[in-house]
């Protein structure tokens, strides 16, 4: 019988069976001290401690974000909106331990959304999968957007590492913290531990491999993609505290302490009206503050100085194919978007597109993603061979999902991930549910050992630099050579600073 | 998001979302007040109606039954033997993916198997998030079991208002039904669209309450998996009144009680091991079964539906290719083999242990192996054409063969559940792509005939319902396609029974 009552630190929690009768699931988990009133824009504090049982029956509230609008392709695909609030600082857990002497292996799922929304409740994203296959599954929240991002030189002044604007990270350092102390209670294995997340979630674990902050917190990292190492860099503290300063008095407050007596819903509102939105990632997102991350996490790769786990990452073929393109695209702006990523070096990715025909340069807009999702996990496993590291276990997820034009785009490996095709509204065939067995799989043995092989499955050999090669899902699985494009290489190069 | 909190006439309750979080469940619904103490062998009563937020979060306990072997196919397969059991377990279960009560989605009501003795509506195969995803209302539920709930006797007769016992099961049943026309407006349901459907005794429970007077109007659409129709199951539950009473005052001896009021002094717990012995004790398939007590059932079911009394609504009645073929009793008793079959076929015996050719060991052996595949078969076809005997509108018939992937066990007796409710992804079994495509389309004959009565729609082949001009099944299997299944020998001789062609028997054996 799986295990359904637990004791934490903090208390006694009661879970419930999942449908698979043999699987139990502790939901809305406190990992954190709820971050409100003078928590608020603070590093998280231990939860404050329960009498009795607790019942995890149900998710907590999401993170303060703006709401996804309905009808939207992400909407109709698996983003939905629930309560939000504040107090959101909560874990799920799915375990099929019956005794807590188990030692299962560990995977923790951060969500993605661009560090601005999202949450672990979401519909494609579930634990029994993992759990079927003899994993811990856990999925966390974090605080997101001007809640969980925001710097100001106060807020530095305040605190002890003399940063800020961090917390949303911090949050999931909490969140690795407390399943480092309890995770044995469920059966699990503070030993084994994988975090692994798309897009802004896999933005999260770069950091987190490049921060000096989560040593020892787990043993692999899954990188879906990616979001961490960017075309573009992350801003300074110093960058983001003066943009932070310059929205507190766009708002209209004079201090922090006012900005904290004011409600979640109007600061949402305010942070929903503050420009400029394409800067936002930037500005509410993590920045290089000296405590959390001592550098760019790109310099910490090139240097050497990432954490030493075993690394499985990819992305998939038309990651930008789900969002509308630019109607009002000219040549011009082409080149001023050119200017503003590449800087000196736009010239040379001007003359590598050729020509400005708009045609092709809408085509190279819409590929720019998938591109830059290669650039990025390439280079990375290019450095892990030079380091001598162990070599990452890269794949290309190309598989088409049936039901309209989307085609692979960014997200549309969930439910294969997963195993949710039956909450997705897309006609998925028995070719996607045998790659979903396959992917879940990999996924779990690489948790399990840091090896996805096994079960049968078509042999997935590491990137090394005598065989540059990359598991490709799509049909069906298997090995080809890294799909690079010219373009590709340009961003991989410009990224990790080997254009001369 | 779907209704998460909704008032009912007992109370109101709060459910939980869904592993698909636009979908909303409700588990353990109290339909009726604990069968417990007093109200043991008793109909079902109202429950209490009570103040404030129920919460519907977790599934309740199951019927009162005795554990599966641990490492019995079933007990695998099943994978509920670790879940706590009561006598206090009439509770129902309700997926929904209505956003306001004033939906009006169409419902469909699952029923158990177990043979009457074992089961549970929340087994992990079963689950309601496929059909709520298609636009329908799911219910499962638990009713009570073996001798909790078919316990016949004569005291028991004779305090009832209607003069009648042993029926305790199917009241529940009917309680239920009857708490979803009452209720299921306040989750979206439409109260005048309901499917009831059910596998092996669960078949047989469908085609009990079909037949009841008692829920005349309840019901716009049935289907019956592996049991009912015209057939040897149904026909296992042709027991009079009077020898359901025998029954249980035998049993009650045997077990060295005298009195009810003795009896519900006992422990549940000690009763129920009394009941798992009944079947062996007195050598009897389904000790414990529905009777025919001139209430819930004026008539045997058999006879009830050759004479067209039950209710004229669409109906999809089929089984697998294999049934019990790996988990039969292999016990080669010529004796109990004929009293069986005399139980069944009466003034035909003779002529069913030619056909069988019982004189021979292996016979019987291989007879047995394909007894459920054989019968249900039979039940189902048999269903099919008195369909049309009556003029009634035809019957869709199926025949499930997909082999179930992992061992040699096959079309096993249940093998269809992780189709039907597409919970493939529960199972140990390595099931793969081509399981999930029939999956997928069974699941949509489903939720097509539970919206309209008619199983078809674009984008799946088109099942053709049995007439006696095509008297075809759908196949679902590696082909899923229509075709033309005549059964074996014994099958054949069994339709013949059930629908009295006795011509057809003598033609059988070549007279």
């Amino acid at each position: 019988m799986v295990l359904t009552k637990v004791r934490t630190e903090s208390g006694g929690l009661v879970g419930v069976l999942c449908g698979d009768m043999c699987t139990s699931v502790f939901k809305g988990v406190p990992y954190a001290a709820a971050p409100v009133g003078e928590l608020r824009w603070k590093a998280p504090i231990p939860a404050l401690k329960w009498e009795g049982d607790r019942l995890a029956y149900r998710f907590s509230p999401t993170a303060m974000q703006l709401p996804v609008q309905t009808g939207t392709f992400y909407h109709r695909e698996f983003l939905s909106n629930f309560p939000m609030s504040e107090d959101c600082l909560y874990l799920n857990i799915w375990t099929p331990a019956e005794v807590k002497t188990d030692k299962l292996p560990v995977a923790v799922w951060i969500h993605g959304g661009g560090f601005q929304a999202g949450a672990a409740c979401h519909m494609a994203y579930d634990g029994e999968a993992f759990a079927k296959r003899g994993v811990i599954f856990i999925s966390i929240n974090y605080r997101l957007n001007i809640f969980g991002f925001l710097a100001t030189k106060e807020l530095s002044a305040e605190s002890t590492p003399h940063s800020s604007g961090n917390y949303g990270m911090l949050d999931q350092i909490a969140a690795l913290e407390w399943i480092q102390r309890n995770i044995e209670a469920f059966g699990g294995d503070p030993d084994n531990v994988t975090v692994f997340g798309q897009s802004g979630g896999a933005g999260s674990v770069v950091v987190l491999c490049t921060s000096p902050l989560s040593k020892g917190l787990f043993r692999r990292a899954i990188i879906q993609s990616s979001g961490g190492i960017e075309v573009r860099r992350r801003w300074s503290l110093q960058e983001c505290e003066s943009r932070g300063t310059t929205f507190l008095k766009a708002a209209g407050f004079s201090s922090i302490q006012e900005a904290r007596k004011l409600s979640a819903k109007k600061l949402l509102e305010y942070y929903d009206t503050f420009n400029p939105k394409r800067e936002r990632w930037r500005i509410f997102g993590p920045n290089v503050d000296g405590h959390l991350l001592e550098a760019e996490p790109i310099d910490v790769v090139l240097q050497g100085k990432h954490l030493d786990v075993d690394y499985l990452l990819g992305s998939t073929s038309e990651e930008g194919n789900a969002y509308p393109p630019d109607p009002n695209l000219t040549a011009e702006s082409f080149r001023e978007e050119a200017m503003h990523t590449y800087g000196q070096k736009a010239p040379l990715y001007l003359k590598l597109i050729g020509g400005e025909n708009l045609e092709k340069l809408r085509y190279v807009a819409k590929h720019n993603m998938a591109n830059g999702g290669l650039a990025r996990n390439v280079g990375f496993c290019e450095r892990q061979a030079e380091q001598g590291r162990k070599p990452g276990y890269l794949y290309y997820f190309s598989k088409r999902a049936p039901g309209d034009e989307a085609g692979a785009f960014h997200s549309s490996e969930h439910a294969y991930v997963f195993q949710t095709f039956q909450r997705i509204w897309r006609p998925y065939d028995g070719a996607d549910y045998d790659l979903s067995n396959q992917m879940c799989d990999y996924w779990t043995n690489f948790v399990k050992y840091g090896n996805p092989n096994g079960n049968g499955h078509p042999q997935w050999t590491p990137f090394t630099s005598v065989s540059r090669m990359c598991m490709e899902f799509s049909g069906r699985s298997k090995m080809i050579p890294v799909p690079e494009t010219e373009i590709s290489k340009f961003q991989k190069q410009f990224i990790y600073n080997k254009i001369k | 998001m779907a209704i998460l909190h909704t008032t009912t006439e007992y109370g109101a309750v709060a459910g939980l979302p869904a592993g698909n979080c636009r979908i909303s469940v409700f588990k353990g619904i109290p339909y009726a007040a604990p069968p417990t103490g007093a109200l043991r062998w008793r109909e079902p009563q109202p429950p209490k109606p009570w103040t404030g937020d129920y919460p519907a979060y977790t599934f309740p306990a199951m019927g009162m039954q005795f554990r599966q072997m641990p490492g019995s196919f079933y007990e695998k397969e099943n994978c509920v033997n670790h879940l706590p059991i009561s006598e206090d377990c009439l509770y129902l279960n309700i997926w929904t993916p209505a956003e306001n009560v004033n939906e009006r989605l169409p419902v469909a009501i699952w029923i158990h198997g177990g043979g009457f003795r074992t089961g549970t509506g929340h087994a992990s195969l079963f689950d309601g998030e496929c059909y709520a995803k298609r636009g329908i209302v799911f219910v499962s539920f638990n009713y009570r079991l073996n001798g909790f709930g078919f316990m016949a006797h004569k005291e028991l007769s004779v305090e009832s208002e209607h003069g009648v016992s042993g029926n305790y099961g199917m009241l529940d049943q009917i309680a239920a039904l009857k708490w979803v026309r009452r209720n299921i407006t306040f989750f979206g349901g439409d109260p005048e669209r309901i499917t009831i459907f059910g596998q092996s005794s669960g078949a047989m429970s469908v085609q009990t309450l079909v037949t009841s007077p008692l829920t005349k109007g309840d019901i716009q659409g049935a289907i019956m998996q592996s049991a009912g129709g015209l057939g040897v199951s149904t026909q296992r539950m042709t027991r009079t009144l009077e020898e359901a009473e025998r029954q249980g005052a035998d049993f009650l001896k045997h077990i060295g009680i005298s009195s009810i009021a003795e009896a519900r002094r006992q422990s549940s717990q000690w009763l129920c091991d009394q009941f798992a012995k009944s079947d062996s004790v007195f050598n009897m398939q389904m000790y414990f079964a529905p009777n025919v007590d001139g209430y819930v059932l004026p008539k045997a079911v058999n006879d009830a539906v050759r004479a067209g009394w039950h209710h004229n609504i669409p109906y999809i009645v089929g089984s697998t290719r294999n049934e019990n073929w790996k988990t039969f009793n292999q016990n080669i008793d010529y004796d109990a083999f004929k009293k069986d079959a005399q139980s069944l076929y009466g003034d035909f015996t003779e002529q069913f242990l030619q056909v069988v050719g019982a004189n021979v060991p292996e016979n019987i052996l291989a007879c047995k192996r394909n007894e459920f595949a054989d019968h249900m078969y039979a039940g189902a076809a048999a269903f099919c054409e008195m369909q049309e005997r009556h003029s009634r509108r035809p019957s869709y018939q199926y025949l499930f063969s997909q082999p179930a992937p992992g061992d040699d066990s096959g079309a096993f007796h249940g093998c269809e559940h992780a189709y039907v409710f597409q919970t493939l992804l529960r199972s140990w079994r390595p099931y793969s792509g081509e399981d999930y495509e029939l999956s997928s389309r069974i699941c949509e004959y489903w939720s097509n005939f539970i919206k309209t009565g008619n199983p078809n729609s674009d984008g799946i082949p088109e099942w053709i319902p049995y007439t006696e001009e095509s008297p075809c099944a759908m196949e679902f299997g590696r082909y899923n396609t229509m075709f033309p299944f005549l059964g074996s020998r014994i099958a054949q001789f069994q339709k013949a029974f059930f629908l009295k062609d006795y011509n057809q028997i003598d033609a059988l054996l070549g007279n």
